[in-house]
């Protein structure tokens, strides 16, 4: 102890950095020892390393790694202070050719993206699959709601900084990814599952390389890939939402599983007009009945497997291989939810108690291979497969604004579907980086066979409601996109840290949009009296569609359909530049020539074309100070842009689900244009996670794009327009500390203010107001302990936080006021055991709280408001078991 | 006429056969007379005067859109005929644009279909400059402007004109009335106009100030007469007659549907009025709701088993309060209203009678009474 204690009192360090001499690159997992003795210890991912507490005098240090010369240093080491050596280590082509090089960065872990943030030109914020699987984060959309001032909306609307899904953007490997939902510009998130995904980087600031349509976030999806170590995993889990597992869960018919997608009989959906109606007669045109089947939720099931291996070919040259792939089904119900309207002076309208059951399924695979040369040189492929498909059975009963007592039995099938292929290289050519890649992309939204069946008391009898005849009906709708995007780029190296890039990027989006509705004419049944919602049979059958008693409208209007399509030509020019050691000036410029249509019909059928043509540039500028390795500020600024899209920019009239709302878009929309500012400061404790970051940004928006209501013939109508201008600024606070040894606390917190001045001319009743969407506050906290007990044996634990502060859900009209979603808590845990090398458990718990999600409308005339909606989600409890080889 | 028309003309115009059909124009235009095709196919956009002849017949495919200041005439005995091929077809007047549609009780203007059955087509719409208290609205189909400061503005004529089996769907939100007037200045002329046998209301009325006299809905499945967004206009001999068990209100008024307290509030003047149903599943006949005023007199109405129905607190004050009255009205049954601030006892100690026993049960009963309706109504 007293040896120890004057050790410290009189005792000196050596630190250092290894670098990989040809690369230039840090050399993560390199030994450092005092030669003849055991002190010694690795570089970490910065390839920095400190031997603590040597006496003074001179050591000689032995650092190796493989497949590198081992290199011997002299260090003199002071009484007291530091001694600071730089070793760089050259390669051993000799070795190389022997053993297997492992020291890829691995970027799935959070002290590794500590690295890239911090080193980051921007400013970022990423979240590693380890990180997500600790915290027991299953796909990207609840990954990206862990980050600092990310929320999402109804339908996986991703709300960043208060601004909604328009003004964000998603890449998939760096590349543009189309999106299956027509009235979203982002692709559902939650299509991406962890076990695909190796790090999500998230950038709240602009740079010139790349596509410039974004203000909020820029969201990048990496998938996996090899190269880091051979693996083989399998996991299998199971687990359920309490209230719905082993409950009552009514469903539609459906004759396969969710495996397949619902189709009727294509030659009854496209013939011409003229013979529907007697091939309707003639033919089960449909696959499906109205019959409403109850059984038992079974658990939730999940499986996946992934797969790693890289295979040498000798001088260095190596392939990787990457495969991955999972498959999910859960069940959900809602019961005893409600939704009301209200008029402007307070008087209730209608009132709605529902059930809802969801059934889904997502299935994901990916397939990665690298082929490494040159040491520097990277050419990969990958392919990206995605389905995600739903049913939900709904019953509502109530009483409609006609004052009319209902019951609505109703099936809705969604399934989204993405595949994606990427070519991609980086080669490295004296001072010369080439990045070159293309992708293609095919998705597509599927909504088959929606039906309904409704039913309403008159006299305390129940009787089909047939007023009009669209009450009993079926909805078929698709959506495709197919997305082709080419970058080539270019970086001149003056030195380690001044460069200049450039390069061009094409990218071609085309779009396909139709929908077909079958109305169910009644009137042959006669007054019939219902006792039964669910068993329907015995007179919604093929055999009265035959005998006449019942007939098939087919309503296919031309406005049904559209196409649309957005061409763009970019180029950028950037620059990274040091004038003084501490100051990085990263300034570039893109241009973008961008040609978007869209091909309509009005609702008479005649055919229409909206144009919308822009050559643009877009400026960006991004500095970053470092104090000293730990401490930097940065400052950002650029103009970016926010188009329209294709259903937004035409007028023709069009529902993005069926029974959703009725949307109407603008020909007169032109795009917004957004002028951005972002100031933070970093702090990154070296060699370690703990880090506070400090943001604030301020966003200006000319002629933002914002959803609109005008009365159609009594009836509401969304439209968007071009608002003057708004404008969304905030502060972010971002935490990250480890408490006491492997006990480890994080936050973020971020608060914000958002206000728009709409255009005249709308029946809104407030024509200024935060953004639609945008939360004036959003915390997330997370606490995780996560100890070693032996060289494989750990134990994870976390407890999650979020905070999703109240927001406007829907903009009020005709003086009634907005609707607001009240503050909502949820707390998540999460656990996993990792027993040895092969074997590890874990057990989630989400929704702890099960807090009701609440919301509220304010009625100005009485100066109050009033519970509008009110449903809660249920507590999930999953249990997870993982094989690796 | 014709050979001016079409010199003028630069609307599309199809054909059935369309190739005939210019070639017919070019000899038109060299040689000046040649019989014109005995049927015209109408659709697309006009932007200048067209004229549909007397004696011919028309069939419709898809929409007619008459944009300002063009003018639709539309000369006696015209027979227009909405084509069946599964896709809409409307005629819409819009704003600053006219109709001009005058009939005569022997020869009427017909607007029907080539399916005899409710909802087989789109109907007629009429968009003018008078007020509304929506705000800016659009039509329900058609997607034209409509609502303005001038409660005078001029839509046209109609007169002896009879819409046949309209209500046409393009889904649960967006039906067809016989005819829809959107805004439509007092300016109008409306006389002698009847929906038959419609999927959806036979008049609705959004906002707008125009008179309108002489109307007749015979089982328009929905409403027979609507009005909201603060119609003011006035009405005189008006019958509805349902039999169709699934036919809903005779009358249904609304103010505004999202705020009953909206202005300018709906505040028509109607006199003679005849209004049947047949005691279907629909309870309610004349339902004035959603903050509407209303002033009715000397009207009938039966074959309801709620046949005069009051709604909303802003209703029944401006029938208690004044503002909107009854005068000499005669129901089956007794008056009911939500809040009880305006009662039966209310309506009878008024002057009005409740509990009465008609003899309307039948069409030409109900002709009887109203004689104007001889020649030209189904």
């Amino acid at each position: 102890m007293v040896v120890a204690g004057m050790v410290t009192a009189y005792a000196g360090d050596i630190t250092g950095v290894v670098m990989d001499k040809e690369l230039n690159e840090p050399l993560m997992g390199a030994s450092i020892r005092i030669a003849g003795t055991q002190i010694g210890t690795t570089a970490d991912l910065d390839g920095k390393f400190r031997l603590r507490n040597l006496k003074k005098g001179t050591y000689t240090i032995e650092v190796s790694y493989v497949s590198f010369f081992p290199q011997r240093l002299t260090v003199q080491v002071p009484a007291k202070g530091e001694a600071t050596v730089s070793v760089e280590m050259m390669t051993d082509d000799k070795q190389l050719g022997e053993v297997t090089v492992t020291a890829r960065k691995n970027l799935e872990l959070e002290q590794a993206l500590m690295v890239e943030r911090k080193n980051a030109v921007l400013s970022i914020e990423n979240l590693g699959a380890s990180e997500m699987s600790i915290k027991g984060l299953s796909n990207v959309q609840e990954g990206v709601k862990k980050l600092t001032g990310i929320s999402v909306a109804e339908a996986g609307q991703l709300v960043v900084r208060g601004l909604g899904d328009r003004y964000s953007t998603t890449t998939l490997n760096g590349l543009p990814i189309a999106s299956p939902n027509p009235d979203n510009k982002l692709i559902p998130l939650d299509i991406f599952p962890s076990s695909a995904v190796q790090n999500i980087t998230v950038s709240k600031v602009y740079e010139a390389n790349a596509f410039a349509d974004y203000s909020g976030a820029h969201v990048d999806i990496s998938t996996k890939e090899g190269g880091t170590k051979d693996f083989f995993s399998l996991s299998f889990g199971t687990g359920g939402k309490v209230g719905t597992v082993f409950g009552d869960f009514y469903q539609m018919d459906r004759p396969n599983t969710l495996f397949t997608t619902i189709k009727m009989d294509e030659t009854a959906l496209n013939m011409p007009f003229a013979g529907f109606a007697d091939y309707s007669r003639q033919h089960d045109i449909f696959n499906t009945t109205f019959e409403v089947g109850k059984t038992s939720a079974l658990p939730d099931l999940s499986g996946s497997f992934g797969l790693g291996r890289t295979f040498n070919l000798g001088g260095g040259d190596k392939v990787d291989l990457l495969a991955t792939l999972g498959l999910d089904t859960g069940s959900e119900s809602l019961d005893n939810a409600y939704v009301r309207t209200f008029e402007a002076a307070g008087t209730e309208m209608s009132r709605f108690d529902y059930d809802s059951f969801t059934k889904k399924q997502s299935l994901a695979g990916l397939v990665n291979v690298g082929y490494n040369f040159r040491r520097t040189d990277r050419i990969g492929v990958s392919a990206f497969f995605a389905r995600n498909a739903s049913d939900s059975y709904m019953l509502r009963q109530g009483r409609d604004d006609e004052k009319r007592i209902l019951t609505t039995s109703n099936q809705t099938s969604h399934v989204y579907m993405l595949q994606n292929y990427q070519l991609a290289g980086n080669h490295t050519l004296g001072k010369w980086d080439v990045d070159w890649s293309g992708s293609y992309s095919t998705t597509s939204s599927d909504e088959p066979d929606r039906r309904q069946v409704m039913f309403r008391k008159i006299d305390g009898v129940w009787k089909l409601f047939r007023l009009n005849q669209q009450q009993t009906s079926r909805y078929f709708g698709a959506l495709d996109e197919n997305e082709w995007v080419a970058d080539l780029r270019a970086q001149y190296n003056f030195n380690d840290r001044d460069k200049l890039r450039f390069g061009f990027a094409f990218r071609d989006k085309s779009r396909d949009f139709t929908c077909t509705r079958f109305y169910y004419n009644l009137d042959g049944l006669g007054d019939l009296e219902m006792t039964d919602f669910y068993h329907t049979d015995g007179y919604l059958n093929d055999e009265n569609v035959r005998n006449g008693v019942l007939e098939i409208d087919r309503n296919h209007q031309k406005r049904d359909a559209y196409s649309a399509g957005t061409r763009i030509y970019a180029g950028f020019v950037e620059a990274d530049y040091y004038p003084i050691d501490p100051l990085l000036i990263n300034v570039g410029v893109r241009i973008e020539s961008t040609r978007q249509w869209v091909d309509y019909f009005d609702d008479g059928g005649l055919p229409f074309r909206r144009n919308l043509d822009t050559d643009e540039f877009f400026p960006a500028l991004n500095l970053k100070y470092a104090f000293n390795d730990a401490h930097s500020l940065r400052l950002s600024g650029s103009r970016t842009v926010t188009r329209p899209s294709f259903v937004e920019m035409a007028p023709f009239l069009y529902q993005e689900v069926y029974g959703g709302v009725q949307m109407r878009g603008n020909e007169d929309l032109e795009n917004g244009y957004n002028y951005n500012v972002d100031l933070r400061y970093e702090w990154f404790r070296p060699s370690s996670t703990d880090m506070v970051a400090v943001t604030a940004y301020y966003k200006y928006l000319d002629s933002p794009i914002e959803q609109t209501q005008t009365v159609s013939g009594g009836a509401m109508m969304h439209s968007f327009q071009n608002a003057s201008h708004g404008l969304a600024a905030g502060v972010e606070v971002e935490l990250r500390k480890e408490l006491v040894k492997d006990l480890r606390f994080g936050v973020n917190a971020s608060y914000m203010y958002t206000d728009v001045k709409l255009p005249d001319g709308g029946v809104y009743t407030n024509t200024e107001r935060p953004l639609q969407g945008a939360s004036p506050y959003l915390v997330n906290a997370d606490l995780t302990y996560a100890p070693k007990f032996r060289k494989e044996r750990q134990l994870t634990m976390a407890l999650l936080y979020n905070l999703q502060g109240r927001r406007i859900h829907a903009v009020g009209i005709q003086g009634i006021g907005d609707v607001e979603q009240e503050d909502l808590h949820t707390l998540d845990f999460n656990a996993g055991m990792k027993f040895n090398g092969h074997w590890s458990a874990k057990v989630s718990v989400k929704n702890i709280l099960n807090s009701d999600v609440v919301f509220r409308q304010e009625i100005p005339q009485r100066g109050t408001d009033v519970e509008v909606e009110r449903f809660s989600e249920g507590v999930g409890v999953s249990l997870g078991v993982t094989y690796n080889l | 006429m014709k050979a001016n028309f079409l010199r003028t003309a630069t609307w599309a115009m199809v054909l059935g056969a369309s190739m005939t059909a210019f070639t017919a124009c070019d000899d038109d235009d060299e040689e000046g007379t040649v019989t014109p095709p005995s049927t015209e196919t109408l659709s697309g956009v006009i932007n200048s005067d067209l004229t549909l002849e007397a004696g011919r017949s028309y069939t419709l495919n898809g929409a007619l859109q008459v944009k300002a200041p063009a003018t639709l005439k539309i000369e006696k005995g015209v027979t227009i005929t909405a084509n069946n091929d599964g896709q809409v077809d409307y005629i819409l007047i819009e704003k600053g644009a006219k109709i001009d549609a005058q009939g005569t009780a022997e020869e009427p203007i017909v607007m029907t279909a080539e399916v005899k059955e409710d909802g087989a087509w789109g109907g007629l719409h009429i968009c003018g400059d008078a007020p509304t208290n929506s705000g800016s609205g659009v039509s329900e189909i058609g997607n034209a402007a409509y609502g303005g400061n001038n409660a005078a503005d001029n839509s046209g004529i109609l007169k002896y004109v009879r819409m046949e089996y309209t209500g046409f769907a393009f889904d649960d939100e967006h039906e067809s009335n016989g005819i829809s007037f959107y805004g439509v200045g007092n300016g109008t002329q409306v006389s002698y106009v009847q929906a038959y046998m419609g999927a959806d209301d036979g008049l609705e009325f959004f906002g707008g100030t125009v008179n309108v006299d002489h109307c007749v809905v015979v089982d328009c499945t929905d409403d027979s007469f609507d009005w909201t967004e603060g119609w003011s206009g006035r009405g005189s001999y008006m019958v509805a007659y349902q039999t169709d068990p699934t036919c809903d209100c005779l009358i249904e008024a609304d103010n505004n549907e999202t705020n009953f307290a909206a202005t300018p509030i709906s505040h028509p003047v109607l006199s003679n009025l005849t209004l049947v149903g047949n005691n279907g599943e629909e309870p309610n006949g004349v339902l004035l709701r959603r903050g509407t005023y209303a002033e009715i007199s000397n009207a009938q109405i039966t074959g309801k088993t709620n046949a005069l129905a009051l709604e909303s607190a802003e209703t029944e004050n401006s029938f208690a309060g004044g503002g909107s009255k009854f005068t000499n009205v005669a129901i089956s049954g007794e008056l009911n209203s939500e809040n009880g601030t305006y009662t039966n006892a209310m309506f009878v100690a008024a002057g009005n009678l409740a509990n009465q026993t008609f003899d309307l049960g039948s069409r030409d009963k109900i002709e009887a009474s109203n004689m104007w309706m001889s020649g030209w109504t189904k």
